[in-house]
Order: C-alpha cells, then sequence, then structure tokens
C-alpha cells in the first residue's frame, strides 16, 4: 500500500486507560485523505481523549496509529516496541493540527502573531513569507480587521476563528476539532461553523468531535458514533442518525434532538 | 540635622551602595530561583529543592548572614563584609524565588501547554514562547512584594559592617545630639526605595493587563 493510495489516517484497537478509568477500549477507523469525520457520542464516551491520541497529545496504552501507512507514536528499539520520544512526535503534529473547544490562543500575542507563532517558530519559515499567508488566512476566516487585536478583546467566536487559521497555517494534512462551538453563544456558533464548512467544501480532511447535529448531518461524509469507548456504529450520517440500530445510538439521537 | 549635613557624602555612598547590592541580589537570586523552578525536575531534584528552599525560608535573615560572616571563613572561605552579605541575601532569596516561580508555574493554564505542543513546540522553544510570558504575569506582583521587603532587609547587612544606609546612620547616631532626624532620614530612605519597587509593579502589572487582559486569557 503505498502512502498516496491508502487511507490518511488509520486507527486500530486503540485502548487507553485514564487513572481507573478505561476511557478507550479498542477502537479502530479510518479516515481517508478530504473526508470529513464527524465523531459523536454522549460525555464520557471517550470522544476527546480518542481525538488527543490521535496526534498523540495523548498516548495510547496500546493499539496503532498508521499515518500515510506508517506507525506513528512507537519505534522499533533492539526489537523491541517503545513509545517514541515527546520531541520526535513534534514534526507529526505539525501535520494534523488541532482546535480546541476553549479557544487556547496565546494570551499575550495579537491574532496575527498568533497564527504566524507555529509556522515561523517551530517550522523556522521566513517571517515575511508566513505573514503574508497568516494575513490571507485571516481574511478566509473573515478576520483581517482584528489582525492586530489581543484574544481578550475578541468574542469567542472571533477567538475560534483565529485558531482554526493559526491550525491551518502550519499546512497541516488534517484538522482535528474538539467541540470547537460547544463553548459558543447560539449566535456565534453560525460563523464557525461557516468556516468548517468551507474547509471541507475546499477538501481539507478533518475529523471533528461535535454536537452540532445539523453540521454532521450536512458536511460530515461518515459519522463515527462512540459509546462506552468503543465505536458503537459507523457510516453515513444521513443513514445512521436517520436509522439507528443500536439501542444507544437512538437513545443519543432522542436526546440530542429533544 | 548638623550630623546629616557633615555625613551627607557618607550617606549618600551608603545608598549607592544599597542600590546596587540590591539590584545586584534581586538579578541574581531572580534568575537563579527561575532556573531552580524551571528545570528542577523529578521526585529526588524536587524534594532536594524543597528542602533548600525550607531552611532559607525558615532561617531569620541575620543568622544567615552571620553564618557568612563569621563562620565560613573558619573553613577558609572568607568573602568579606559585602562578599558575605550578598552570599546570604542570594541563598535566602533564591529560595523564595523559587517558591514564587514554582506557584506561578503551577498556575498556567495547562490548556496553553497542550496547545503549544499541539504545534509542534519543543520544551525549551515552549518555555521561551509561552511559559514564561505566562509566568511574568502571573507572578510579577508576588516577586515585586518579596523584592521590597528584600530592601529593608538589607539593612541588616550593618551587623556585618557593610556601609550600607542602616551602618552610616547607626555610626552617624553616637555623634548625634538629633537622633529622631537621623532616623526618620533612614527609614525614608528604604521607604523610597521599596516604593521604587511597588509602583514599578503596580505600572507593569497595569500596563500587561490593559494589554493582555486577565491573567491566563480569561479562559475559562
Amino acid at each position: 500500500m503505498s502512502a498516496t493510495d491508502g487511507p490518511l489516517l488509520e486507527v486500530a484497537g486503540l485502548e487507553k486507560t485514564l487513572g481507573t478509568q478505561r476511557v478507550l477500549r479498542g477502537v479502530d477507523f479510518t479516515v481517508n485523505r478530504g473526508e470529513v469525520l464527524a465523531i459523536i457520542g454522549a460525555s464520557g464516551s471517550g470522544k476527546s481523549t480518542l481525538l488527543r491520541c490521535l496526534n498523540l497529545l495523548i498516548r495510547p496504552d496500546n493499539g496503532r496509529i498508521l499515518w500515510q501507512g506508517r506507525e506513528v507514536g512507537w519505534v522499533q528499539n533492539g526489537g523491541k516496541r517503545m513509545p517514541a520520544r515527546e520531541r520526535d512526535l513534534l514534526g507529526y503534529r505539525t501535520q494534523i493540527s488541532m482546535v480546541f473547544q476553549s479557544f487556547n490562543l496565546f494570551p499575550h500575542m495579537t491574532a496575527l502573531q498568533n497564527v504566524m507563532e507555529a509556522p515561523v517558530m517551530v517550522m523556522k519559515r521566513p517571517r515575511d513569507e508566513v505573514r503574508a499567508e497568516a494575513e490571507a488566512l485571516l481574511e478566509k476566516v473573515r478576520l483581517s480587521h482584528r489582525a492586530g487585536a489581543y484574544p481578550h478583546q475578541m468574542s469567542g467566536g472571533e477567538q475560534q476563528r483565529v485558531a482554526i487559521a493559526r491550525a491551518l497555517a502550519m499546512r497541516p494534512e488534517a484538522l482535528l476539532f474538539d467541540e470547537v462551538t460547544s463553548a459558543l453563544d447560539p449566535e456565534l456558533k453560525g460563523e464557525v461553523l461557516s468556516v468548517m464548512r468551507d474547509l471541507a467544501s475546499e477538501g481539507m480532511t478533518m475529523v471533528s468531535v461535535s454536537h452540532e447535529m445539523g453540521f454532521v448531518r450536512n458536511v460530515a461524509d461518515r459519522v463515527v458514533f462512540m459509546h462506552k469507548g468503543r465505536v458503537c456504529e459507523a457510516g453515513d450520517p444521513k443513514d445512521v442518525l436517520a436509522n439507528p440500530s443500536t439501542a444507544e445510538l437512538q437513545a443519543f439521537v432522542r436526546s440530542v434532538t429533544d | 540635622m548638623d550630623v546629616l549635613a557633615t555625613q551627607m557624602p557618607r550617606f549618600l555612598q551608603a545608598i549607592w551602595l544599597t542600590i546596587w547590592l540590591f539590584a545586584l541580589i534581586a538579578t541574581v537570586s531572580t534568575l537563579l530561583g527561575l532556573v531552580l523552578a524551571l528545570f528542577v525536575n523529578g521526585p529526588r531534584g524536587r524534594r532536594a529543592l524543597s528542602v533548600y528552599t525550607w531552611i532559607f525560608r525558615g532561617l531569620p535573615e541575620l543568622v544567615v548572614l552571620l553564618f557568612c560572616f563569621l563562620a565560613l571563613p573558619r573553613i577558609g572561605i572568607d568573602l568579606g563584609a559585602i562578599g558575605s552579605a550578598f552570599l546570604a541575601f542570594v541563598l535566602i532569596g533564591t529560595a523564595f524565588h523559587a517558591e514564587i516561580f514554582r506557584a506561578g508555574l503551577a498556575a498556567i493554564d495547562p490548556r496553553l501547554i497542550e496547545t503549544s505542543r499541539s504545534l509542534g513546540m519543543g520544551r525549551m522553544l515552549m518555555l521561551r514562547r509561552v511559559i514564561i510570558p505566562q509566568l511574568a504575569r502571573i507572578s510579577v506582583t508576588p516577586w515585586a512584594t518579596f523584592l521590597a521587603g528584600n530592601v529593608k532587609m538589607l539593612s541588616l547587612a550593618s551587623a556585618v559592617s557593610v556601609g550600607e544606609v542602616m551602618m552610616v546612620t547607626r555610626q552617624s547616631l553616637a555623634i548625634s545630639s538629633d537622633p529622631m532626624t537621623l532616623i526618620l532620614f533612614a527609614g525614608a530612605v528604604y521607604a523610597a526605595m521599596a516604593s521604587v519597587v511597588m509602583v514599578a509593579e503596580l505600572l507593569l502589572s497595569g500596563l500587561m493587563r490593559r494589554r493582555y487582559g486577565p491573567i491566563n486569557g480569561g479562559m475559562t
């Protein structure tokens, strides 16, 4: 299987225990290039932990993560399978960047500086080139007029759009979204979701943990329903959400539509 | 009044000595405290650091000072008056600053660390670009509060014959019929130096608040 033909990201048998809690109990799925995958599930079903395992912010206890056909997070050391060192994961993380529920902009940097930070400091790209690209990204998320604003001067919706621009500035192959609209007032969710829709239509590969059923139904190519640390159901969101086959998903769909 | 006037050249010299000694002690102990707080890791290192800060935060400053001035020469380390005062106050200051910065580090929003990791930042880059700027915001007030107190602590150095302000004051008192003026003057000098530190802290933290918003970006 060559790097370009197979799935971009493949996860097999992922397990993670946090404290005494078995958060992930063997998760399998694949993400193809250009695909939008939505992960849904009740609170505590392991969605956010799963997302953090994908870019190895959290190291899974067991299982495999294949990125473009190659395993990440583990190295062969004298015939033994060893966890990779943090510094060997940094390059991988720049290819699969993440947007967080609470935006997490650097409070001591302006919107533009936040977007420029990783390309300049981590990837060592020339500052002038990065500045032009960062300005274009802010324009793309419709925030050119806020380039010089500090995070505390912006609304939540604006901060989250800056965070998306910051994630895009690393020119990633895929984006991870962790409930990115959950902390926003209803009238601010729309502006963030519309940016995400634009990205999806441009062919960006996205994995999104989301409670926005409209987004899941209309934008996602595939949905994965998590229940108690396992993938309980998966498929085309229009089918799966309309005709859930398991009692768990039926209950979940009822609870979010009520 | 007469004694204050005739002793003024010595007072000015003493004030100058006090200022640069304070600046030097503050700089060195801040840097050492920062390095200890940032780089002493692991349970054994942490425990050793705790023992050190416990001892030097607990001992009276005068005891440390006299130890450096009187006891160290017995084992062949004679630093002189100013050297002993410098060592004593750096030992004490570093202990306080290490604790101040350690508490500050613990107060940094862990989500900013997680975000830095997700952006591919290594440890040193994260320290420089994210952690130290946040630490500066969180720790500036306790740091300056300790330093303002530290200015007054320097008056203890007169006990080991360092020619700082209190030393000259005590010598002048011996030949003066107007102790009140001398004592008030010495008090004013220390209070003025402490006030400079306090006002600088107010201005600095106010500036940062206006510019960068609440600490940790007000994230909830």
